[in-house]
């Protein structure tokens, strides 16, 4: 009878926390926390949030981790990262010499650049796939990715 | 950090940001276009506020900091759409890595050479080589290369705002035919914001610019941790 009721317990505890978007934010941010504590004090170059993605990762791909155990609250950080940023980009308000030509010039590269980023990758990856197409001589995937 | 007489606007400003983002938010899903964008609304409209105010940016940040400390645990987060795409990643990791890797070699060439075109001092210049990738990477890579983070952030912003706004433009006039090229094309031109567009062109696109754009951030913040370590 103790037994049954404590995994009925355990059972209900495991539902709602797949279902808790906020527990498992509280959860993500402990792993960022501690990720954050252990590259500090081992002295690691790396930053604490990027050593938490890669812990998490590979928690995740050798199954001792469930992705369902976060899925909820990563989606709920992810969609809300546009808001993460604005305090930052604020900045601009204290850095007055940005209103000035020092900022068009800057605003041009960005305008400039962002293109031939975009133009340059997509012209690669886009020879890249077809090459790879052709070595392996099968047109089936191929077929697949073109709209 | 701030005083008693500053507790009180610091919760404004809390409220203020998370409000105007909310409310942004629910006008941006009946008109979704670039210039409804969350980010920017909020961005303009509190930037404004605060010049209108005359209010100091030190008070501001000590009511939103919390929020900014939430991209550790965003970008840890990233491990999950990394986890769920590992089918693809497999499959097709020479393709991604290779898009990456070029796809920030053309970022920091091009950001280096408009920066010397342009005679940027090295401060401007560091904060202005970051901006292709995602912003958590890109301000974290920043730091790590002696630029001003808040700047590269601002940077960062505009090149996704910009690239998603010129994106769907630009892909109509180029004969791209593989969702692989698309994908990249979104993910590491304009990140957050592309890959959003990415997966209004479908499935594969939106995965592959959201594994690219994750990937450039990792690669960038690498690269910067073992060059600056060398």
């Amino acid at each position: 009878m103790k037994e049954i009721r404590s995994a009925y317990i355990y059972r209900i505890a495991r539902i709602s926390f797949c279902n808790s978007r906020w527990l498992q934010v509280a959860v993500l941010t402990l792993l960022w926390f501690a990720a954050d504590r252990l590259t500090r004090w081992s002295g690691l170059p790396l930053p604490g949030s990027v050593m938490g993605l890669f812990v998490l990762w590979a928690l995740l791909e050798t199954k001792v981790l469930s992705p369902m155990w976060f899925r909820r609250g990563a989606k709920g950080l992810l969609d809300h990262l546009l808001l993460f940023f604005v305090p930052a980009m604020l900045a601009l308000v204290d850095h007055p010499e940005l209103w000035s030509w020092v900022g068009v010039k800057l605003l041009l590269a960005v305008l400039i650049g962002t293109p031939l980023v975009m133009i340059g990758t997509a012209v690669v990856v886009e020879l890249g796939f077809r090459w790879n197409q052709n070595r392996e001589g099968s047109g089936v995937l191929y077929a697949s990715y073109v709209k | 950090m701030p005083l008693m007489s500053n507790n009180g606007a610091a919760i404004f400003w809390a409220v203020v940001t998370v409000g105007v983002y909310l409310a942004a938010r629910v006008a941006y899903q009946r008109l979704p276009r670039w210039w409804t964008s969350p980010m920017l609304v909020t961005w303009l409209f509190c930037g404004a506020l605060l010049l209108g105010l005359q209010s100091d940016y030190k008070v501001y940040l000590g009511g939103t900091h919390w929020l900014v400390t939430l991209l550790g645990p965003a970008t840890v987060a990233f491990a999950i759409p990394i986890h769920a795409q590992r089918v693809l990643i497999r499959k097709h990791w020479i393709l991604i890595a290779v898009g990456v890797v070029v796809g920030s070699a053309i970022a920091f060439a091009s950001s280096w050479i408009l920066a010397w075109v342009f005679q940027l001092s090295p401060e401007m210049r560091a904060s202005l080589l970051p901006r292709s990738v995602s912003i958590p990477f890109a301000m974290a890579e920043s730091q790590r290369i002696g630029g001003l983070p808040e700047l590269t952030a601002t940077f960062t912003a505009i090149t996704a705002l910009f690239g998603a706004a010129i994106g769907d433009g630009l892909l109509s006039c180029l004969p791209f035919r593989t969702a692989f090229a698309r994908g990249a094309f979104f993910g590491m031109g304009a990140h957050g914001a592309g890959v959003a567009k990415a997966r209004e062109l479908g499935q594969e696109e939106g995965a592959i610019a959201g594994l690219i754009m994750i990937f450039a951030g990792l690669f960038n913040v690498l690269a910067a941790t073992a060059w600056m370590s060398l």
